[in-house]
């Protein structure tokens, strides 16, 4: 997981403390509620300069930080490999 | 012609204009279904028909696990069919809050949708699934001694749980005669014509989704429920409201924050199909009522107000533009055939403009009483301050409030220490409770603050004798496993020792000062 990731999802975790974050962190049991999960994504859309499509906008997405960012990796990546651009 | 049961009212559209849509939804291949009024009620019979034949009845219980659908509607006008009553939860309660319920109801039958995945109910409760294809028994209830042939209108639509200070689950129970009175008062209002599609927003167990659904079936328009998870993000929300039509939006406050701030390009682009919103449960923070009014100009905004003790109770049209310097909106009068009362502490009526009293409700619409629960009800519904000689009860509300100068109230707080989170109320003390069983917790209180005008929980504990540190995370972990998600404290603040007030109780004011503190140190500038 890229840092700058990490740094952003700590934040929006008020019961990881100062625990380290893993792939496997289940975020709704670290506290990452709809309204924070909400703004984590305009704050991640905007520090990678990338737009999350809305089918990745799920609870799924969001169930741990590794699937997360999955889904922020795969909007990283040149529209080449994902196929045609939307 | 009288309606004695809510589903003759709310399928009335079935003779009137059957080959109109009644529900639109979307489906689980992403597109959208539409189920005209005839439908509906062909499916509404054929669930009853199904629940009649495993016996189910005048008088019995019958928990409805599912959140808002086409089929969850058509259930719950089916247990109406039948005189049974329904209690709405949430497929996301956690099991030991529903086992707590069906401890309490002693439901004759659990259902749930077909892709519900509840398990591990108690034996004498029957179970059973509900969907598009009809209803499947897996469990059938246990036999059962008949003593009931006519349903009737004073008998119990729904039970209604809310978050209680006992630490029982604290049910409303809601009459067919008290519910028709309110919704016949609400649809008389013309918010909704037939034209309207009208999203709801609000889990099936707040009963705001079941004013949502009177206002659009009593008013014979289309119901679209918004599945849960849309509503979490902005973007699929808008998109959502777009691609189904919708006129009108009914839902907390809260829904609208996160669209106002991250997306009020999108919903602007809506200004001219959403031609209504009505919203209940909180207050709506007026900056972002004044935002939302710039956005959507031509929308008539509602604010509903009231209890799940009447339904609710009042419809203020917001003023628009709001006049400058508005702090706090008024919740204005009771709809017709009701009233809101202003007391002292004597019971004596408060007249004067601005002086502060609690709010007491007259009507038709008050419930029947808290299910098992004699002493709240007798606290709750008490005899007519004004003469109670008559023998007529009113319904003692707890919400303090003053007068406008046209007579109009304006809420100033609560008589007690309940909460509202997201238009749910919550009882510090349940949540205390909870706090109270973690092994590692010698002393609980929770106290709620404003994060960025949204309310959040925050506990402050003592730890136990003997242990060392507690981890925060494992307290709110623990209050997770057992309470809803909007009665979770996300922030658990471990302290020395609970301050308390001269009386020796908690000094909740000290706790809020504390973070206050935390929140800008001393000696640094804001």
């Amino acid at each position: 997981m890229d840092r700058r990731f990490v740094e952003l999802l700590r934040s929006a975790l008020p019961s990881l403390g100062a625990a380290p974050l893993t792939e496997d962190g289940r975020l709704p049991e670290l506290g990452l509620d709809s309204l924070r999960a909400v703004d984590l994504v305009l704050r991640i859309e905007s520090t990678f300069g990338i737009s999350l499509p809305d089918d990745d906008l799920t609870d799924a997405t969001f169930a741990t930080a590794g699937r997360l960012w999955q889904a922020v990796a795969a909007a990283l990546r040149p529209p080449a490999e994902v196929g045609p651009s939307r | 012609m009288t309606q004695p049961m809510i589903h003759e009212f709310m399928l009335a559209a079935a003779r009137s204009a059957p080959d109109r849509p009644a529900i639109v939804e979307a489906g689980p291949d992403g597109g959208f279904h539409s189920l005209t009024y005839r439908q509906l009620e062909r499916r509404v019979h054929g669930y009853a028909d199904a629940l009649d034949q495993i016996g189910i009845g005048i008088g019995d219980r019958v928990v409805l696990e599912s959140d808002n659908s086409a089929c969850a509607v058509a259930m719950l006008l089916a247990c109406s069919t039948l005189g049974a009553t329904f209690i709405p939860v949430s497929p996301a309660m956690p099991t030991p809050a529903l086992l707590a319920i069906t401890a309490s109801v002693e439901p004759a039958l659990h259902l749930q949708t077909t892709t519900g995945r509840r398990d591990g109910l108690p034996g004498p409760v029957g179970l059973a699934r509900f969907g598009p294809d009809g209803v499947t028994v897996e469990r059938p209830p246990r036999p059962r001694s008949r003593h009931r042939r006519e349903p009737t209108s004073a008998d119990a639509a729904y039970v209604i749980f809310t978050s209680g200070t006992t630490g029982r689950p604290k049910g409303v129970v809601m009459s067919h005669r008290g519910v028709l009175a309110f919704y016949h008062a609400m649809v008389d209002l013309a918010m909704v014509a037939p034209t309207d599609r009208v999203c709801s927003t609000s889990p099936l167990q707040f009963d705001f989704s079941l004013l949502d659904i009177g206002l659009a079936l009593g008013s014979g328009a289309v119901l679209v429920p918004a599945p849960r998870e849309v509503l979490r993000w902005p973007r699929r929300l808008l998109r959502f409201l777009a691609d189904t039509g919708v006129t009108q939006v009914d839902g907390v406050p809260s829904i609208w924050r996160p669209v106002l701030r991250h997306e009020p390009d999108r919903l602007a682009a809506l200004a001219g199909q959403v031609r209504g919103v009505l919203f209940a449960g909180e207050a709506f923070p007026v900056a972002e009522l004044r935002q939302l009014q710039r956005l959507l100009p031509k929308a008539r905004i509602v604010n509903c107000f009231g209890w799940t003790e009447s339904m609710a109770c009042s419809f203020t049209d917001v003023p628009n533009p709001l006049p400058p310097g508005t702090e706090s909106l008024s919740v204005g009068f009771a709809h017709a055939g009701a009233e809101m009362m202003l007391l002292d502490q004597t019971g004596a009526p408060v007249r004067e403009p601005g002086l502060v009293g609690e709010i007491y409700l007259r009507g038709p619409t008050l419930f029947t009483g808290y299910w098992d629960d004699e002493a709240t009800t007798a606290a709750c519904l008490v005899p007519d301050p004004l003469e109670p000689r008559s023998g007529q009860r009113v319904y003692r509300t707890g919400d303090l409030a003053y007068r406008g100068d046209g007579g109009e109230l304006y809420l100033a707080g609560r008589a007690d220490l309940q909460v509202q989170v997201r238009g749910y109320r919550v009882e510090p003390g349940e949540i205390e409770r909870r706090l109270l069983e973690h092994p590692g917790v010698a002393a609980a209180t929770v106290v709620a603050r404003s994060r960025d005008g949204d309310p959040e929980l925050v506990a402050f504990v003592t730890s136990a004798a003997g242990v060392e540190s507690l981890d925060p995370g494992s307290v709110s972990l623990f209050c997770q496993q057992a309470l809803p998600s909007y009665m979770v404290p996300w922030t658990v603040v471990t302290i020395e020792e609970m301050p308390v007030t001269a009386n020796g109780k908690t000094d909740r004011a000290a706790l809020l000062d504390r973070l206050a503190v935390a929140a800008h140190p001393p000696g640094r500038s804001a």
